[in-house]
C-alpha cells in the first residue's frame, strides 16, 4: 500500500516517529511510484528554499527605526487608554448595569406587590380572627402602610378587642383558648458593627403586635428584645423566630435552606438551630401564617413562592400575615408552597 | 522619585530591545506579508504585546517576538480573507498590497508573485518551514492538526512552484 504525499513529505522532513519512518522508508525502497513522489517533493522543497532563499537575501529593508518608536509611542499611549476604558467599562459598566437591573426589579417587585395586595385585602373577611386580634385591633392605613406601634396601640383601644392572644410568663405566645403554639427563646444577639439597611417600605399584608398589646386586658405582650438593647445594630442572628405555619399542620422553621419557597432573605444568616430547636411541635390551630419577631431594626424581606410577602424592621413587633390570606395565597400558587410546609 | 527611576530605567531598556530587534523582525517577516505597511503594523504590535504581556523568560526575545509576529500576521490575514469571501466569493489577494518598488530583479518579483497569490495558510506553511519551524509549531501557527501539516507543505510546495512558473511566463 503507498503513503500519501503527506506521509512522505513528513518522511522527507524528518517528522515521523521511528516505526513509521522506518517503514515509509522500506516502503519506499521498493516502491516505484512512492519513489518518484519523493523525488518530486525533494525537488520542490529545492526549488523553495532556493528561490524564497534568494528573495529573502534581497530584502533590504531598513526602517527608520526612530519614526518606528515614535509611532510605536503613540500607539502605546492608545492602547493604555483603550485598555483602561476597557477595564473601566468591564467593571464599572456592568456593577451600574447590574445595580440599575436590581433597581428595576425592585420598583416591578414593589409594585407589583401593591397591586397584589390591594387585590388581597377586600377578600379577606377573617382579617385577624385567626391572629387572635379582632378587627379592630388590626389596623392598616389607607395607603398600605402599617402603623407604627403607638398608633396601633390607640387603635387597639379604641377597637376594645377580646384578647385573644395571650402571652405566657416566659415569653411564649399562647392562642386564647387554643393549643399553645410557643415561641422560642430569646437568642443573646451579637453587637454587630454594622447592618446592611435597606429603605423598605412596610407591608401592609402584615399584621403587626405592637408591644405591650393587650396589657390592659390582662394579655402580657410578647417582647422580644430585652437582650438586646434597641439602638445596638444586631445581625439577622437576633431573629428570634421565623417559622411558617399553615392551619392544621404543625409550624415550622423557614430557613435559608428553603429558599426555593422562602427566597429571599435580607443579610443572610438566619439562625436556623436555635429557631428549629425552639419550634413548637404540636398543631397551632388557627395560628399566624407567617410569623416574623425582630429583635431589633434589623430588615428582612421574605417571599414566597416568588412574591415578595414580608418586609419587616421594626424591632420588639411580631409581623405576622393572616393565615385565611396565606391560604388563600397558597392556594392560589396551586399548593407549591403549602406541600412544602409539612413536615 | 525611585519609582521614577525604575520607570525611567525600563523605558530606556524597552527602547533598547525596539531598537535591537525592530528592523530585523520586520526583514524576517516581510515575506509573509509583503506589504511594508502592514509588516510594520503587526510588528508595532508585536512590541505592544512584549511592552504589556512580556514572556515569562527573556532568553530568546527575537525568537518569540517572531512568533507572536507570525502568529498576529497569520490571525489578520485570515480574517481579511473571511471578510474578502464574504465580499466576493472566493480568496482574492490584493495585488496592490504589493509594493512594486522593493522588486529588484525579475525573479525576486516572481517569488514575491507567487507567494502573494498563495493563500495565506499555505504561504505560512511554506514559510515557516522556510524558516526552519517543526510541524507542530507549524500546526499551532496555523491551528490545523499537526498530522495535516505535511499534506499541507506539500501543496503548498508544488503550488509556489506553479504559480512562479506562469509569472515568468506573463512576464
Amino acid at each position: 500500500m503507498c503513503y500519501e504525499k503527506g506521509v512522505l513529505q513528513a518522511h522527507l522532513d524528518g517528522e515521523l516517529a521511528e516505526p513509521e519512518m522506518g517503514r515509509v522508508r522500506e516502503h519506499a525502497a521498493k516502491c516505484g511510484k512512492c519513489n518518484a513522489i519523493l523525488q518530486e517533493l525533494r525537488d520542490n522543497a529545492a526549488f523553495v528554499d532556493m528561490s524564497v532563499g534568494a528573495y529573502v537575501k534581497t530584502i533590504a529593508l531598513a526602517p527608520d527605526t526612530q519614526t518606528a518608536w515614535n509611532k510605536f509611542a503613540e500607539k502605546r499611549a492608545r492602547r493604555r487608554w483603550e485598555r483602561l476604558v476597557a477595564f473601566v467599562e468591564d467593571r464599572w459598566f456592568r456593577l451600574a448595569a447590574v445595580a440599575a437591573s436590581l433597581a428595576f426589579i425592585f420598583l416591578v417587585g414593589t409594585t407589583m406587590l401593591d397591586l397584589w395586595q390591594a387585590q388581597l385585602r377586600p377578600s379577606s373577611p377573617a382579617t385577624g380572627e385567626r391572629l387572635g386580634v379582632t378587627g379592630s385591633e388590626v389596623k392598616h392605613d389607607r395607603a398600605g402602610e402599617i402603623k407604627d406601634g403607638e398608633k396601633l396601640e390607640q387603635d387597639r383601644l379604641q377597637g376594645a378587642s377580646e384578647g385573644l392572644r395571650k402571652t405566657t410568663e416566659t415569653g411564649s405566645v399562647e392562642m386564647s383558648g387554643q393549643v399553645p403554639a410557643p415561641t422560642p427563646p430569646p437568642v443573646p444577639a451579637e453587637n454587630g458593627d454594622a447592618v446592611q439597611r435597606v429603605p423598605l417600605k412596610e407591608s401592609a399584608v402584615l399584621e403587626k403586635v405592637p408591644p405591650g398589646y393587650g396589657q390592659d386586658q390582662g394579655v402580657q405582650t410578647q417582647t422580644f428584645s430585652t437582650a438586646v438593647p434597641p439602638h445596638v445594630p444586631v445581625e439577622l442572628t437576633a431573629v428570634k423566630e421565623v417559622y411558617l405555619t399553615i392551619p392544621g399542620k404543625p409550624p415550622r422553621a423557614v430557613d435559608a435552606a428553603e429558599r426555593g419557597r422562602v427566597l429571599a432573605w435580607y443579610n443572610a444568616g438566619i439562625p436556623t438551630g436555635s429557631a428549629q430547636s425552639a419550634l413548637p411541635t404540636q398543631e397551632t390551630p388557627a395560628g399566624a401564617g407567617l410569623r416574623i419577631v425582630l429583635a431589633d431594626a434589623t430588615e428582612i424581606l421574605v417571599s414566597l413562592a416568588g412574591d415578595v410577602l414580608v418586609k419587616v424592621r421594626r424591632p420588639d413587633v411580631a409581623y405576622e400575615i393572616k393565615a385565611p390570606e396565606l391560604a388563600k395565597y397558597l392556594e392560589e400558587k396551586g399548593g407549591e408552597a403549602g406541600a412544602g410546609t409539612e413536615n | 522619585m525611585i519609582s521614577r527611576s525604575v520607570e525611567g530605567d525600563r523605558e530606556a531598556a524597552f527602547r533598547a530591545v525596539f531598537d535591537q530587534n525592530y528592523a530585523e523582525l520586520c526583514r524576517r517577516l516581510t515575506p509573509f506579508l509583503g506589504d511594508h505597511a502592514a509588516v510594520e503594523d503587526i510588528v508595532q504590535e508585536a512590541f505592544i504585546r512584549l511592552y504589556y504581556r512580556p514572556p515569562s523568560r527573556m532568553d530568546n526575545l527575537p525568537a518569540w517576538l517572531f512568533r507572536v509576529a507570525v502568529n498576529l500576521a497569520y490571525n489578520r490575514l485570515r480574517s481579511e480573507e473571511r471578510r474578502r469571501r464574504r465580499e466576493h466569493g472566493a480568496y482574492e489577494q490584493p495585488e496592490e498590497a504589493w509594493e512594486e518598488e522593493v522588486l529588484r530583479r525579475e525573479e525576486i518579483a516572481g517569488v514575491r508573485k507567487a507567494l502573494a497569490r498563495m493563500a495565506p495558510r499555505d504561504r505560512f506553511c511554506l514559510l515557516l518551514r522556510f524558516r526552519g519551524y517543526a510541524y507542530a509549531e507549524i500546526a499551532a501557527v496555523l491551528q490545523v492538526d499537526p498530522g495535516s501539516v505535511g499534506t499541507i507543505l506539500a501543496r503548498a510546495r508544488e503550488k509556489f512552484r506553479k504559480e512562479y512558473g506562469s509569472t515568468v511566463v506573463e512576464s
